[in-house]
């Protein structure tokens, strides 16, 4: 339709612009500059930044240079949430979208495995609390049972082992979202395609390469990204466990945002830490944004 | 009823190939079935764990949950959850419902709204707007929460539930329309074209028209908003403070903290308040699904 | 109207002006400097206390104690005593429970520490700022700790109210825990079985004040304010003394008001030096890390202390006033 009157759009459009203006985008632009304020709104530059690399709780590399336990840095611990979390949950979940193809059942298993990405976050805090635990914990008894006994411990007690075992937590936790967009993207592969390629000779590994990975493209970029932003924002699970402990060796971004914001009254500090979280989940998103925009 | 059974050389065969004849599947079917029944059980464990630990008692769940020697299932976990003194779900899981079904209702209506303008008209400035608005979908909530702590508290709707429905709202245009301009744009537009030539309004042709046939994409939304909202947690936590105001999510992370309670009763209400967006997404689980892997940028 | 147990965050909103200056509803002859000194700002009182609970000791078992010939130490050498034959029972996997929550069962452990081997001025130095987290004395206190909870006599700490199942069950021997857990199950079933003894030879002890504050501005002021009067009065306090499980800040209240274990909290209570709560009243950034450290510091006490302390003495700093 080709309509000159810009009234009726605005109608339309009022409350959309106006609640997104009040309430995201004035937000946004005004956290970036309180970031530049001090505690008496005076304009400091970058000083909050610089004071929020020197804590310890955000940037602490030496530690995991010199090849000790954690605390490393929310920042840093961020960023192995990433280096971990992402290739497994993106592996189990092409798996899984790949086993449960013909699978009698295979509508009630990923219903199962999807159920994680259901729940609140607090919840699944809470489930991995408990499966964690030394005696009550099943994570524990599965040692036991293979031989491993020795090894058993309350693993989110300890510096050394918290931080490994809420990645792998949130992996069972997430893996549901890759397998669902996964299992979306192989139903859209034509079948013809495959039914050439046999035609042709083409072994199944061949096949899975040349036709299933590219075709399922768009798939892996959706996961990767969305995956990213999670593992970015990650708050409620860190909480209701250790609250960033024991000695912020589960410290993340997001809670330490709220902790410099709504504990210690430092809004300067906290709105650096929201702004620097944003910068990265703009460019972790920027490939995904300029294909979406690019329709 | 007589059961056929086929001629077996069994001494020469392995079980996996004795189950295949059986069943007459090739033997890789067998594993895989294997491995994808395994798969799901790990998956459903924790969530097995945490049912079994909510209706027994607390010594029997301090020496494994999985031992069934001594098995006395009770309900005192959930009417502990329920009555809890400081966190009661009785009360938790109502402001839940408070919040979250207009949270729900109200992006959609404005999100229709806008979409359908971004799709239908042309304006100026359209295309800047809608970039912007691709953008602001990877907004974390820390980004906004300062500002929005402060305004709500300046015009009198913090701890307020209007104050953290607004915000929901707003929170959600950004992917909802979106998602809906997409829809719309393979709408075929003959059918408003000539309601318009017909002279009807651009509200009527909204509403009469339009929306019913959106019915699958907004059913999407409904879905996606509710157990986002429902589960949100950083919002509730800023936004609302009177232990009696608190919700779900706020009361079951209350539990294990300063007023720690035995695990029956923390299993308890993680089951009370994880059922309600299950039932959500078990009711609702076609449009969830295309909702979420139709590009969806929900985080 | 709110109840707060956070000393220090009355004190940041009395400050940004948000609390109503209550110094004429609260009799402050009627309590200690303790209770009112953490919300009194410029002079003025901004907070009523009415609910105490003291951090009175190790509870114990009795007929645990009795079936493996143990008593209750009275010095810190039969304190010590103690955790090594504790450890010595078969099904005792350690002598101490350590609970966890955010942290604080742990730095009411920790403070019972420093009372006790630091003596109350300690504490209370460490509050005001007149010692530093990094002097030799406090060092001294953390590094017994450390010898303690290297020796094995601490448990992983797990949550704090599963950890009272656990001691019940002999699990552990003794846990330190304030007066409150005598309202929760199991121990409220079996208060004749109960016991516990203060740190030996402590010259104080922590009480956690509950605090009620009221906004500078409210719809019903003077509603607000008769609340705040009746709360901080002998009369309701006795009246909650009864429910159990806590101790009256207003002295004016009889001890006949008192179950037969909390009046030993009570009698215990008064023997010692009532000292503040330390993070309570220090209040955030320190809180937070100090908790997060303690944590830390149970599982791993070969940690080293100078690094910690001196983030303690870093945050302590950065908490203001």
């Amino acid at each position: 339709m080709n309509l000159r009157q810009t009234k009726i759009p605005l109608f339309f459009l009022a409350p959309t612009i106006l609640l997104l203006t009040l309430f995201v985008i004035f937000p946004v632009v005004n956290t970036v500059y309180i970031s530049f304020l001090d505690e008496d709104d005076a304009f400091v530059g970058t000083a909050n930044y610089e004071k929020m690399f020197s804590k310890r709780d955000f940037w602490n590399p030496s530690n995991l240079i010199e090849g000790k336990a954690p605390p490393y840095g929310a920042l840093v611990h961020n960023g192995i949430w990433i280096v971990l979390h992402l290739p497994l949950s993106l592996f189990f979940g092409l798996l899984l979208a790949l086993l449960l193809r013909d699978v009698k059942g295979g509508a009630i298993i990923k219903s199962v495995v999807f159920l994680g990405m259901v729940i609140p976050m607090t919840v699944g805090g809470i489930l991995l609390r408990f499966v964690y635990n030394d005696k009550a914990g099943i994570v524990n008894e599965f040692l036991r049972v293979i031989g491993l006994g020795d090894l058993t411990r309350t693993w989110t007690a300890y510096p050394q082992t918290i931080l490994l075992a809420l990645i792998l937590g949130t992996v069972w936790i997430w893996t549901g979202f890759s397998m669902i967009v996964y299992s979306a993207g192989l139903e859209g592969i034509p079948k013809e395609l495959f039914e050439a390629a046999k035609i042709d000779g083409a072994s199944r590994w061949r096949r899975f390469w040349r036709i299933t990975v590219p075709m399922l493209r768009p798939a892996t970029i959706i996961v990767i990204t969305m995956t990213l932003l999670w593992e970015l924002k990650i708050f409620d699970i860190v909480w209701v466990i250790q609250q960033g402990g024991p000695g912020g060796a589960s410290m993340v971004m997001a809670l330490m945002m709220y902790l410099e914001a709504f504990l210690n009254r430092s809004f300067g500090t906290a709105a650096a830490i929201a702004t620097m979280l944003t910068v990265l989940t703009f460019g972790f998103a920027a490939y995904m944004v300029y294909r979406m925009v690019k329709e | 009823m007589k059961l056929k059974l086929p001629e077996l050389k069994l001494s020469k065969l392995k079980p996996s190939e004795i189950v295949a004849r059986l069943l007459k599947v090739k033997k890789t079917t067998i594993l895989v079935h294997v491995l994808a029944w395994g798969l799901s059980f790990v998956w459903i464990l924790p969530f097995l764990g945490v049912f079994m630990a909510s209706i027994r008692p607390l010594p029997e769940i301090l020496n494994g949950w999985w031992n069934f020697e001594v098995f006395n299932p009770n309900l005192e976990g959930y009417i502990g959850a329920w009555n809890h003194p400081s966190a009661p779900l009785s009360t938790a899981l109502v402001n839940s419902i408070i919040v979250t079904i207009p949270s729900t209702a109200l992006p959609i209506l404005v999100a229709a709204l806008g979409a359908y303008s971004f799709s239908r008209f042309r304006f100026p400035t359209r295309d800047f707007l809608f970039f912007v608005l691709v953008l602001l979908q990877t907004i974390p909530q820390q980004m906004v929460i300062i500002p929005l702590f402060k305004i709500m508290s300046d015009i009198g709707l913090w701890n307020n539930y209007l104050g953290l429905v607004l915000v929901h709202t707003a929170f959600a245009l950004p992917w909802q329309i979106f998602f809906l301009r997409n829809f719309f744009s393979v709408l075929p537009v003959e059918i408003e074209e000539a309601a318009r030539i017909d002279g009807a309004s651009y509200l009527k042709i909204f509403y009469r028209i339009v929306l019913p046939l959106t019915l699958p994409a907004l059913a999407s939304l409904t879905a996606l908003q509710f157990v986002w909202v429902w589960n949100d947690f950083f919002f509730a936590i800023v936004l609302i403070s009177s232990p009696e105001m608190k919700l779900a999510t706020q009361a079951v992370a209350a539990m294990p903290g300063r007023y720690n309670i035995n695990w029956n009763v923390v299993s308890a209400a993680s089951i009370l308040v994880m059922l309600i967006p299950i039932a959500i997404y078990a009711l609702m689980q076609r449009y969830y699904v295309k909702g979420l892997v139709a590009g969806a940028v929900k985080g | 109207m709110v109840i707060a147990p956070w000393p220090s965050w009355i004190l940041d909103l009395a400050e940004d002006g948000l609390l109503a200056d209550v110094s004429a509803q609260v009799d402050s002859s009627k309590f200690v400097q303790a209770y009112l000194g953490p919300v009194t700002s410029g002079g003025a009182v901004y907070a009523a206390p009415f609910k105490v609970s003291g951090k009175p000791g190790f509870w114990y078992r009795e007929s645990f104690f009795a079936d493996n010939g143990l008593t209750a130490p009275a010095t810190y050498e039969e304190f010590t005593t103690l955790l090594a034959d504790l450890s010595e029972i078969e099904g005792v996997e350690a002598a101490v429970a350590s609970g966890n929550g955010d942290g604080w069962p742990l730095s009411d452990t920790t403070e019972a520490f420093i009372i006790g081997l630091g003596g109350y001025q300690l504490q209370e130095n460490l509050i005001s700022g007149a010692t530093a987290f990094t002097s030799a004395e406090t060092k001294a206190v953390f590094e017994e700790l450390a010898d303690l909870l290297q020796a094995g006599y601490f448990s992983v700490p797990d949550d704090w109210q599963t950890q009272l199942q656990r001691l019940y069950d002999g699990t552990y021997g003794i846990y330190f825990q304030g007066s409150f857990v005598t309202t929760l199950p199991p121990f409220s079933e079996n208060l004749e079985d109960i016991g516990f003894f203060p740190f030996p030879e402590t010259t104080g002890a922590t009480g956690s004040v509950d605090y009620a504050v009221m906004p500078s501005v409210t719809e019903n002021m003077d509603e607000a304010r008769q609340l705040i009067e009746f709360l901080a009065g002998a009369e309701a306090q006795e009246i909650m003394v009864q429910e159990g499980g806590f101790l009256a800040a207003n002295s004016d209240v009889p001890e006949s008001a008192y179950s037969p274990a909390d009046l030993q909290v009570v009698q215990v209570m008064q023997m010692v030096n009532l000292v503040s709560d330390l993070d309570d009243t220090i209040g955030n950034p320190f809180q937070q890390t100090f908790w997060g450290q303690l944590k830390a510091f149970w599982v791993d006490p070969t940690m080293d202390l100078d690094t910690m302390l001196q983030t303690l003495q870093d945050d302590y700093e950065a908490s203001g006033s």
